[in-house]
C-alpha cells in the first residue's frame, strides 16, 4: 500500500515537470518567435540605412569640393588639372559618358530587342536551350574580362584602320553594347512573353503574317515593358567603370569631335566613372579627392534620374498588364 | 495581287531572317569572346603552376596567383557571413511579415534603388566610409563590407521569389498544428524555399569574383604579402590590403608586359562563372523536377 503512494507520488511528480517543462518550452518559443520577427525587420532596415549612407556619404564629400571652387566651374569647366593648376571641370566627362552610353544603346537596343523576340516568338525549344544560357553566361562574365578582350582585340582592330590610338570612344562603345545585351533581352523578352495570347491569335486569325503580328500587335503592347529594359541598361552602361577604363584611353581633354575623328568616335576620353578609378590611385585628401567625390555625386545623380524614369515606366507596364 | 504578296512573303522572310541571325549573333560574340580568351589563356593555367604559387610582382608579373585565389575566397567568405543573413532575413520580413504600410515601402524603395547604384558608387561609399570614417584603411574587410551591401539586393530579390513560391498551403498546415510563426518559417517554409535562397547566394557569388571597382576602391592592390583572415591588431579581421582575381587582371591587363598573363587570369575567372550558371542550371532543374513530382 506504501509503495502504491510512493509510486503515486513520483507519478504526480514527473506530471508536474513536466507540465512545468512544456511550459517553460512554449515561453522560449514564443519568446525566440518575436524576437525573430524584430531581427527580420531590422535586417530589413539594413537596407534602408545602407541607402541613406550612401547617399549621405557620397554627397557631403563632394559637397566638400565647393568650399575650394564654385559649382558652375565644376559642373561647366573644359579643364581637369587636379594637380597643378586646381583645375576641376568635368564637362567633357560628362559629354563622354552620354555619348558611350547613347553610343552602346544604338547598337544594342536593336539587336536586344530583336534577340529577345526571336527567343520569346520565333525560337524552337531547343534553340531557346542555347541562346538563353548563352545570354545567362554573358551577363555573368565579369567586366574586367570584357576589357581584356576590347584592349587586346578591339583596340588593335581600331588601330589597324588608320592612324589612331585605337583607345577611343567607340572601342568603350562596342565593349558597352556587349555588355549590355543581356539586360535588354532579358527584360524584352519577359515583357514579350508576358502579351496576352488572345492578341496575337486574333492577329493571326485576321490572316497577318507573323512579322505582321509582331510588328503591329507584340511591339506595341509590351512597349513599356521594352522600355524599361532600354532605361535600366541605359543605367548600366552610364554606371560601368571599369571595362570603359580599360579601352577608352582615360585623356582628360574634350573629345575631339571633329570629322576626322569620325566625329569623336576614335577620340580618346575620359567618362565620369574611369574618372574616379584613373585619379583614386594618386588623388590625395583635399580637393582632389573630394573632386571625385562630387564626380561620382553627379554620377550618382543621373542615375537616380534614370532609375525613376524606369520606375515610372515599370508601373505603367504593371498597370497595362493587369487591366 | 501577287506581287503583293509576294512583297509580303519576301518582307516576312527577310524580318524572320533577321531576327533569326541577331540571336545566332549574340552566341558566336560570346562563343568568340571566351575561345579568344582560352586560346592565349589556357596553356598558362593548364601549366596548374600559376594557380598554387604565390605573385612575385615587378614589370611582368612573374609568379602565380595563388594569393590572389586566397583573397577571392575570403572576399566571398567575409561578404555572404554579413550579406547572406541579412539578406535571407530581409526578405523573410518582406513575404512573412511586412504589413503595407510606410515602412515596408520605403524598405522596398531602398532595395530597389541599391540594386540599380553602380559599383563604383559603393566603392566611393566604401572609401569614405570604412576605409576613411572607420579607419579599416585599405583592406579585404572594407572591400567586403561594401561588396556585402552591393550583393544585398540580389540575395533579398532571389529569396524573395524563393519564399513566395512556397505553397501557402504549407504554412496554413503547420499554423493548423498549433506551430508559431518562427517554427513555421524554420521547419516548413525556408527547407522549401531552400534551393531558391541557394541560387540567390551562387548569384551574389558570381558578383562578388567579378566585382573591381569597388575592391580598387576599398580594398586597394597590394599584390606580394599573403592575406591574413584574422588579425591581433585593429580591423582584427580581414586586415590586408589584397587584389582578388578580377583586381588583378584589371592591373595585368593594363600593364603591356603582363598582358598575357592577364589571359590566364581570365580563364580562371571565366571557369569560376561556368561553374556556378552551372550549379544554378542544376539547382532550377532539380526543382523543376521536384514540383513536377508534386
Amino acid at each position: 500500500m506504501k509503495g502504491f503512494y510512493q509510486l503515486q507520488k513520483t507519478m504526480q511528480e514527473i506530471k508536474i515537470k513536466k507540465y512545468f517543462d512544456k511550459k517553460e518550452k512554449r515561453f522560449w518559443s514564443g519568446f525566440v518567435n518575436l524576437f525573430m520577427e524584430q531581427l527580420f525587420f531590422l535586417s530589413a532596415c539594413v537596407a534602408v540605412i545602407s541607402l541613406f549612407l550612401i547617399t549621405a556619404y557620397v554627397f557631403y564629400n563632394g559637397f566638400k569640393l565647393f568650399q575650394f571652387v564654385p559649382i558652375t566651374d565644376f559642373l561647366f569647366g573644359f579643364d581637369w588639372d587636379p594637380v597643378t593648376q586646381k583645375l576641376f571641370g568635368v564637362l567633357p566627362m560628362i559629354i563622354a559618358s552620354c555619348y558611350v552610353t547613347v553610343g552602346a544603346l544604338i547598337i544594342s537596343a536593336p539587336l536586344g530587342i530583336a534577340c529577345a523576340i526571336f527567343l520569346a516568338e520565333i525560337a524552337s525549344p531547343s534553340t531557346q536551350q542555347v541562346i538563353r544560357p548563352a545570354v545567362q553566361l554573358l551577363s555573368g562574365i565579369p567586366s574586367v574580362v570584357f576589357g581584356l578582350f576590347g584592349l587586346a582585340f578591339i583596340v588593335p582592330l581600331i588601330q589597324d584602320t588608320g592612324d589612331v590610338a585605337g583607345l577611343s570612344i567607340l572601342a568603350a562603345i562596342i565593349i558597352l553594347s556587349i555588355m549590355i545585351l543581356p539586360t535588354i533581352i532579358s527584360i524584352s523578352e519577359d515583357a514579350i512573353k508576358a502579351v496576352p495570347k488572345e492578341l496575337k491569335e486574333s492577329s493571326i486569325a485576321l490572316g497577318t503574317t507573323r512579322w505582321q503580328t509582331i510588328l503591329g500587335v507584340v511591339l506595341p503592347a509590351s512597349s513599356s515593358g521594352i522600355l524599361t529594359a532600354i532605361i535600366l541598361s541605359i543605367g548600366r552602361a552610364f554606371g560601368e567603370a571599369m571595362a570603359v577604363k580599360m579601352v577608352i584611353g582615360n585623356t582628360q581633354t574634350m573629345p575631339d569631335f571633329s570629322p576626322q575623328t569620325g566625329f569623336g568616335l576614335l577620340s580618346l576620353a575620359r567618362t565620369l566613372t574611369t574618372n574616379i578609378v584613373g585619379d583614386i590611385e594618386y588623388a590625395e585628401p583635399g580637393p582632389h579627392l573630394s573632386a571625385l567625390f562630387a564626380t561620382g555625386a553627379i554620377l550618382f545623380l543621373f542615375i537616380i534620374i534614370i532609375n525613376a524614369t524606369s520606375y515610372v515606366f515599370l508601373r505603367r507596364a504593371s498597370v497595362k498588364s493587369n487591366s | 495581287m501577287k506581287t503583293a504578296i509576294s512583297k509580303i512573303q519576301a518582307e516576312e522572310d527577310f524580318a524572320l531572317g533577321a531576327l533569326k541571325i541577331s540571336g545566332w549573333l549574340i552566341v558566336s560574340v560570346l562563343i568568340f569572346i571566351i575561345g579568344y580568351i582560352f586560346y592565349y589563356g589556357l596553356p598558362e593555367v593548364l601549366s596548374w603552376n600559376y594557380l598554387f604559387t604565390p605573385p612575385e610582382g615587378g614589370r611582368h608579373d612573374n609568379g602565380g596567383i595563388l594569393y590572389q585565389i586566397l583573397a577571392t575566397v575570403y572576399l566571398i567568405v567575409g561578404s555572404l557571413i554579413v550579406a547572406a543573413p541579412i539578406g535571407i532575413f530581409a526578405a523573410i520580413y518582406l513575404t512573412e511579415y511586412a504589413p503595407q504600410n510606410l515602412i515596408t515601402t520605403l524598405i522596398r524603395f531602398a532595395i530597389e534603388n541599391l540594386a540599380g547604384i553602380p559599383s563604383i558608387i559603393y566603392g566611393l561609399f566604401g572609401l569614405a566610409f570604412f576605409v576613411i570614417f572607420l579607419k579599416f584603411e585599405y583592406s579585404l574587410l572594407a572591400g567586403a563590407l561594401s561588396v556585402s551591401i552591393m550583393v544585398l539586393p540580389v540575395i533579398i530579390r532571389t529569396s524573395e521569389e524563393a519564399l513566395k513560391s512556397v505553397p501557402q498551403a504549407f504554412r496554413q498546415s503547420s499554423l493548423a498544428l498549433g506551430v508559431n510563426k518562427w517554427q513555421t518559417i524554420s521547419k516548413v517554409v525556408l527547407p522549401s524555399a531552400f534551393p531558391g535562397i541557394l541560387t540567390g547566394i551562387l548569384l551574389s557569388i558570381g558578383r562578388i569574383v567579378g566585382e573591381s571597382a569597388v575592391l580598387i576602391l576599398a580594398a586597394g592592390g597590394s599584390i606580394t604579402a599573403i592575406p591574413r583572415f584574422v588579425s591581433t591588431t585593429y580591423p582584427y579581421v580581414l586586415p590586408d590590403s589584397a587584389r582578388t582575381l578580377a583586381v588583378h587582371l584589371y592591373y595585368q591587363a593594363t600593364s603591356y608586359d603582363a598582358r598575357a598573363k592577364a589571359f590566364a587570369t581570365g580563364v580562371v575567372l571565366i571557369f569560376i562563372v561556368l561553374f556556378l550558371n552551372w550549379c544554378i542550371n542544376q539547382i532550377s532543374k532539380g526543382y523543376r523536377n521536384k514540383l513536377a513530382v508534386r
